[in-house]
């Protein structure tokens, strides 16, 4: 079974393998069949044919898709008769399918195809089976084929369907070819009709070519019958028909002319594009003009168009058309085909090109022989350099080059044109000169305003030329001859015809105008430079007369010799017959210094004083007369001209600056005008003449300033050779004043420089000694005897004598004579008979007069002021070297002194240590640096340490045995040498220490300081071990023996005040007095036990304080409080007040024991003032203290005794206080515990009864920066 | 009134104080010292204490401590009367919790005054 379904199936595929082969086969027939045709009809039919014959079909249905549906091409093979297939074709079939989708299609069994087997074109050909194929180019499809036949196909033949694709792909390729093919054909066949047509077109006139154009044209385009061709006319504004063919009547067309507006033409010729009218409506795109019309149905016999094509003739680079070319047709719509329009655009635009290159070529040799004439012309006219002949010739030129029949050239001459040369006139010569206003003619200003040239067709319709009847000359051109970009003339040309002259004409005459332009400015240049030359060569000569004038002037600075050379000049240069000069004192006088022709014998000669002068010396200008004998300015000097038979005057002035110095007259003896040149000139030589004045004046000023300069330079370099002299005498002397201390060493030597620079006689000094009257004589050297060694006293007082005089007045003198000046004294027994003249000078350091320095001489007046001033500056160094002996003496005294005294300290020293190492107290020495200096063999035997191992060591080392009082004992060392100056005498840290044996140690350091510097301290050590068991004892018992006593006391005191309470029933008088005894005593014990117990507690440092801001007054307050409740019980009056200070400050201290102090003080002013009394609390600040009062006026307190009142138990010795009960305890206990609090405690009284007493302590106050102590 | 519990070795002192309370209206109990104080103060549960110092068998702050670290008794007031006035003493009293502490002698309506302040506080009259 399957073996025979494997058998069956491979015989199924082999059959579909061979039915595939055989499709390929015939597929292949096909191909060939249509690769063999060379046209579309052609190869369409070989397909439909080879399809049916090898693909075994009965029908072929071929059809390309029209604009409704599907058209039929052809149909191949038998159809059943009846079948209308192209009626079909319009409903459903697979050929509308494939032309919309570009598939193949095969159905081999139609009968069993639900889609395709209704359709009622295959329904109609009863087809059984059918094959469809869709030709495809580009993206479109073009054709679809139907084969059908009425057996069905094999089912396989679906398969096919690749190879019918590749059949319908091949059929539009071969289409697509035989199209390409057709349209290269024609191509080939357009150029080579282009090519002939090029050929014939490039020999012929224009003429001919646009006939040419019509025949090829028409040629061209099979719908054409007729045609015509027109060029656009820019001078007539028209169209114009040049050539027409095919008309009835062609040459009506010819003989007309088109505007613009007229269509097709018109329209055409704007638009630049061809216009292929298929369907001519003649009233609508023929709108001519009605003589046009006319024109056009004659030409054309009366026919009117059907179809016409316009093309414009043009090609690309062009504006606008040439023409047009026109084609009609007068029987056929759409004759014209796009393809001819196409053909037409070629051949016109080949025209155009062939048209336009043969105008361009007219124009460039037209254009070449015009420039020919005119480089011609221009040549002749530029090699022309005389104006007046280039002038006459200038027409004639311009004649070879542009006709004319008259011509005229005008030149300007300021507002107006002459006119130069003329042509073509009968009179030609009587023109010449003709003078006309430039604003007189139009057309003349307008060219010379705007530079143009103006051209007139016809001067009858130009209402800028006159009208004449019958003018011979209708065109008209005027050229402007611009040179510079200024017009200098213009040439005029006409012609009898109108309309004559072209733009080429214009353009031509506008650049011969220019060329000869040119020409004519050339040769007044030329012109010009010709009379140039001669006007150089006159200033040469100037040029060379200045030069040598300058030159001459320039070798001299004598002022006379200049005058003379410029006069010389002058008469050389001007024509005339005197000049002279003249000075023109600042007086106004004026003197003539020299003249020529020369008169020396005349020279100087005084001119009177004329107005002339005056007149000049304001102005500064030149004076000319032509004719003097008429100048009143002159009048004072027509004398003088006379004499020189002077007619005409140039009267030049000489001046610098603003100031006149002179005139030169320059004279002729005829009536004469001397030229601008010649005053020029005369102007320039008296100005160089002037200022080579001037320059001599300066040379002579400044040779005798230098003369002057020289010799100040010379006095100077004298008097500073001798200001190096004194100078290097004074530094001589300073040196050896510097160079000992030995000072009358040094005053000898001194001296002898002195000498030797002065040169006096004899030189002394003075001096004055402290505390003594005399003057002593320290040094001397010349020939007065010597000075004793050391000084020797003179007979002189300190204010006598000139020596005197000079000291008393601090000021130094010179005296030429001695003898003369009443401050000299002469000693009896003085040996002084040489001295005449002499110089003092004082000795002064500072305010002072120490002495005086003296030099004498024997002649009188031998010492200058130079000497003066050496001796003054000597004298101050030598008070210098007195004083610094002075000071040496006394310093070497001072270190005597000082040596002395360090001697004796020593000693002092030495003793002081003894005494301190034999002392009982250990002593311990710090320097300021708190190294141990000393520490006693006490010292050692007290704190057990050896004093080798602590010398030279810290005070530190000891802080250990203090304890917790370490920090403020080494606080205090700090403080101390920090700060010295606050340490008092007496200020003493003092601290009790226990030893590791248990013994007690009492240390008291102090502060060693010397003014305000601290230099160290000393301690001092002592072993208390035995005080203060003794006082721990004593305490001890106070303790007990308080306890033990109080108790006792309060069963007495309690008992005895329950008996005055009633508490033991009813007592007499008697017993409640004697009662209230006992109480007052056992009280009296109390307040003793009380105190004692205070008291020993207090002395031996048991009591702490509680520091803590305090408000005294409310203290105070509190406490009077008490006092005054006391004194309403005892019945005691007393006015007790307290007067607090404002702003008082708070105090620092334990509030208990202040309280008490105030208690302690407040009783007793109260227990010592008899009532009334009063006692008043007076609280204030006193700098870093507050201080409370307590005034009574009470019995006070004898001065005698006031020492004592602070003493235990001491209570004086007067009954009223006895009678007081009291301890005397209370202000021993109060001043230990003011002092406690750093403050102090005294009192003041007069000890007087009833002046009562102060007691007054201070408390410090609370400082809230400072910890509490 | 108040119950007033005193102890007090000297036998003088003791019965001033007892006098003197009373004669003021209060009822007293005596001890005369501190043991007995504390075990009468466990047993009468009084308003006010007044210990000295110096007695036998227990002092007056070792009484006090122990009263003031016993529940029924902590919360009634102590007051120290004693010859030993130093500061130091003051300081023992009071830091062993006692409220006051006065310094013998005293007066007797002085010690009336303070009781009767002392009372007054606690709102006993």
């Amino acid at each position: 079974m399957r073996l025979q379904q494997t058998d069956q199936e491979q015989a199924q595929e082999i059959q579909r393998l061979s039915h595939r082969s055989q499709q390929l086969a015939a597929i292949l027939q096909v191909q060939q069949a249509i690769s063999r045709q060379t046209n579309r009809a052609d190869v369409l039919l070989s397909l439909g044919e080879a399809i049916l014959v090898n693909l075994d079909m009965e029908t072929i249905v071929l059809v390309e898709p029209g604009s409704h549906g599907p058209k039929m091409v052809y149909s191949l093979g038998t159809s059943p008769e009846e079948a209308r297939l192209e009626a079909l074709l319009g409903q459903r079939n697979p050929l509308i399918h494939c032309l919309q989708n570009a598939k193949q299609l095969v159905v081999p069994q139609l009968d069993v195809d639900p889609e395709w087997g209704n359709s009622p074109l295959l329904q109609a050909l009863k087809a059984g089976a059918f094959l469809c194929l869709a030709v495809q180019s580009g993206q479109t499809t073009d054709l679809a084929l139907m084969a059908s036949r009425t057996k069905p196909l094999p089912p396989y033949a679906v398969e096919n369907l690749d190879i019918y694709a590749l059949l319908a792909h091949q059929v539009a390729i071969k289409l697509s070819s035989l199209v390409s093919a057709q349209e290269t054909h024609l191509r080939l066949e357009e150029a080579s009709l282009l090519l002939d047509f090029n050929r014939r077109l490039s020999s012929l006139e224009p003429a001919k070519i646009l006939h040419t154009l019509l025949e090829n044209a028409m040629q061209v385009a099979p719908g054409a019958q007729a045609g015509m061709v027109l060029l656009w006319n820019a001078g007539k504004n028209r169209l114009i028909p040049m050539a027409a063919l095919g008309y009835a009547n062609p040459q009506t067309l010819l003989d007309t002319a088109f505007q613009l507006e007229e269509e097709p033409f018109g329209r055409v010729f704007r638009s630049q594009e061809a216009l292929n009218l298929d369907e001519v409506d003649f009233a609508r795109h023929y709108n001519l003009s009605s003589e046009n019309l006319l024109r056009y149905r004659q030409a054309t016999a009366g026919k009117l168009p059907i179809a016409a094509l316009a093309t414009p003739i043009q090609f690309a680079a062009q504006d606008q058309p040439l023409g047009i070319l026109i084609l009609e047709n007068f029987q056929t719509a759409a004759a014209f085909t796009d393809k001819a329009q196409l053909a037409e655009t070629t051949l016109c635009q080949q025209t155009a090109l062939h048209l336009e290159n043969t105008r361009l070529y007219q124009a460039a040799e037209a254009r070449a022989s015009q420039m020919h004439a005119l480089t011609q012309v221009a040549a002749a006219i530029s090699s022309q350099l005389k104006p007046d002949e280039l002038i006459a010739t200038l027409l004639d030129q311009l004649h070879a080059i542009v006709p004319y029949e008259t011509g005229t050239l005008w030149l300007l001459r300021g507002s107006k044109v002459v006119v130069r040369a003329a042509r073509g006139f009968a009179d030609e010569e009587e023109r010449i000169g003709l003078t006309v206003g430039i604003e007189d003619s139009l057309l003349l200003s307008e060219m010379i305003s705007e530079s143009r040239p103006v051209c007139v067709g016809d001067i009858r319709k130009d209402p800028r030329f006159p009208s004449l009847l019958e003018p011979r000359y209708l065109s008209w051109v005027g050229i402007p001859l611009v040179s510079g970009g200024k017009v200098i003339g213009v040439i005029a040309l006409e012609k009898s015809e109108a309309d004559f002259y072209t733009p080429e004409h214009i353009q031509l005459a506008t650049t011969f105008a220019g060329q000869a332009a040119v020409a004519l400015a050339n040769a007044n240049l030329f012109q010009e430079s010709l009379s140039r030359t001669g006007m150089l060569d006159q200033r040469t000569q100037r040029l060379e007369l200045l030069n040598r004038l300058s030159t001459a002037l320039s070798e001299t600075l004598d002022a006379d010799r200049i005058l003379a050379i410029a006069l010389h000049e002058l008469a050389g240069a001007i024509p005339c017959s005197t000049v002279s000069a003249v000075l023109i004192s600042p007086t106004g006088s004026a003197q003539i210094l020299a003249q020529i022709p020369s008169r020396d014998s005349e020279v100087p000669l005084t001119l009177p004083e004329a107005p002339l002068f005056e007149h000049m010396a304001e102005t500064l200008g030149i004076f000319i007369s032509d004719e003097i004998s008429r100048e009143p300015a002159l009048a004072p000097l027509q004398g003088y001209f006379a004499s020189r038979g002077t007619r005409a005057l140039l009267a030049i002035p000489l001046t610098t600056g603003s100031d006149l110095h002179g005139i030169i007259l320059i004279q002729a003896d005829q009536p004469q005008r001397f030229s601008p040149d010649e005053i020029g000139l005369a102007r320039t030589i008296s100005n160089q003449a002037a200022i080579a004045i001037q320059n001599a004046r300066l040379y002579a000023e400044t040779r005798d300033l230098s003369a002057i300069l020289e010799q100040r330079v010379n006095e100077r370099t004298a008097e500073l050779a001798r200001e190096h002299r004194r100078t290097e005498t004074l530094l001589s002397i300073l040196t050896e004043l510097s160079a000992s201390l030995d000072l009358e060493q040094v005053l000898n030597r001194t001296l002898a420089l002195v000498q030797e620079v002065v040169a006096a006689g004899h030189i002394s000094v003075f001096i004055v000694r402290p505390g003594e009257q005399k003057l002593h004589r320290l040094a001397s050297v010349g020939y007065a005897p010597p000075a004793a060694a050391g000084g020797s006293p003179t007979p002189l007082d300190v204010d006598e004598g000139l020596a005197g005089w000079v000291i008393t007045h601090q000021e130094a003198v010179l005296l030429d004579d001695i003898h003369t000046d009443p401050r000299w004294i002469f000693l009896v027994d003085a040996p002084e008979p040489h001295h005449r003249s002499a110089i003092a000078a004082p000795l002064i350091l500072g305010q002072e007069s120490l002495g005086a320095l003296m030099l004498y001489h024997d002649q009188v007046g031998y010492f200058s002021y130079y000497h003066l001033d050496l001796v003054q500056a000597a004298a101050n160094q030598i008070a210098v070297a007195i004083n610094n002996a002075e000071l040496y003496r006394l310093i070497r005294e001072q270190a005597n002194d000082l040596g002395a005294m360090a001697r004796n300290q020593q000693i002092e020293a030495s003793r002081s240590r003894a005494i301190l190492e034999a002392v009982a107290d250990g002593v311990v020495v710090t320097d300021a640096s708190r190294k141990i200096t000393l520490f006693n063999a006490s010292a050692e035997k007290i704190l057990g340490l050896k004093s080798s191992e602590l010398i030279g060591q810290s005070l530190e080392h000891f802080s250990g045995l203090f304890g917790g009082a370490a920090h403020s004992w080494m606080e205090t060392i700090r403080l101390w040498s920090q700060t010295p100056v606050i340490v008092e005498s007496g200020d003493v840290y003092a601290e009790q220490i226990m030893l590791e044996d248990g013994r007690a140690v009492s240390v008291h350091l102090a502060p060693v300081t010397s003014g305000e510097s601290f230099l160290g301290t000393v301690s001092v050590f002592r072993d208390i071990t035995h005080q203060v068991e003794i006082d721990r004892l004593k305490e001890e018992f106070v303790a007990t023996v308080s306890h033990e006593l109080r108790t006792p006391m309060t069963s007495i005191k309690g008992y005895v005040e329950l008996m005055l309470m009633g508490a033991a029933g009813s007592m007499s008088d008697q017993q409640t007095h004697f009662l209230k005894i006992i109480k007052e005593n056992s009280d009296r014990l109390t307040v003793l036990v009380n105190d004692l117990l205070d008291i020993s507690r207090i002395e031996a440092g048991r009591v702490t304080l509680s520091m803590q801001p305090l408000n005294l007054v409310e203290i105070a307050r509190s406490a009077i409080d008490d006092l005054r409740r006391r004194s309403g019980e005892e019945q005691k009056p007393m006015t007790i007040e307290i007067e607090p200070a404002p702003d008082l400050p708070m105090a620092l201290g334990d509030v208990e024991r202040v309280r008490q102090v105030f208690e302690n003080l407040l009783e007793n002013a109260y227990n010592y003032t008899p009532a009334p009394g009063r006692i008043g609390v007076h609280i204030h600040q006193a700098g870093d203290q507050v201080q409370v009062d307590i005034r009574d006026n009470g019995i006070g307190i004898p001065p005698d005794t006031q020492p004592m009142v602070f003493e235990r138990f001491y209570r004086g010795e007067l009954p009223i206080v006895l009678a007081i009960s009291g301890t005397g305890l209370g202000l021993s206990i109060v001043q230990h515990l003011v002092e406690m609090h750093h403050g102090h405690i005294w009192l003041e009284s007069s000890g007087i009864p009833g002046e009562g007493s102060t007691f007054s302590f201070t408390l410090p106050v609370y400082d809230p920066n400072q910890a509490t102590q | 009134m108040a119950k007033i519990l005193i102890a007090e070795d000297e036998r003088d002192i003791r019965d001033l104080i007892t006098f003197t309370l009373r004669f003021a209206g209060h009822e007293v109990v005596a001890t005369s010292n501190g043991e007995e104080a504390y075990g009468a103060a466990q047993k009468i549960l009084p308003d006010l204490i007044l210990l000295d110092v110096r007695m036998p068998r227990m002092t007056g702050y070792e009484t006090c401590e122990k009263l003031k670290s016993s529940e029924p008794t902590q919360h009634i007031p102590v007051v120290f009367l004693s010859a030993k006035g130093q500061e130091s003493e003051v300081q023992t009293g009071i830091r062993s919790g006692a409220l006051e502490y006065i310094v013998k002698p005293f007066a007797p309506d002085q010690l009336t005054e303070r009781v009767h302040a002392i009372l007054g506080t606690l709102g006993i009259k």
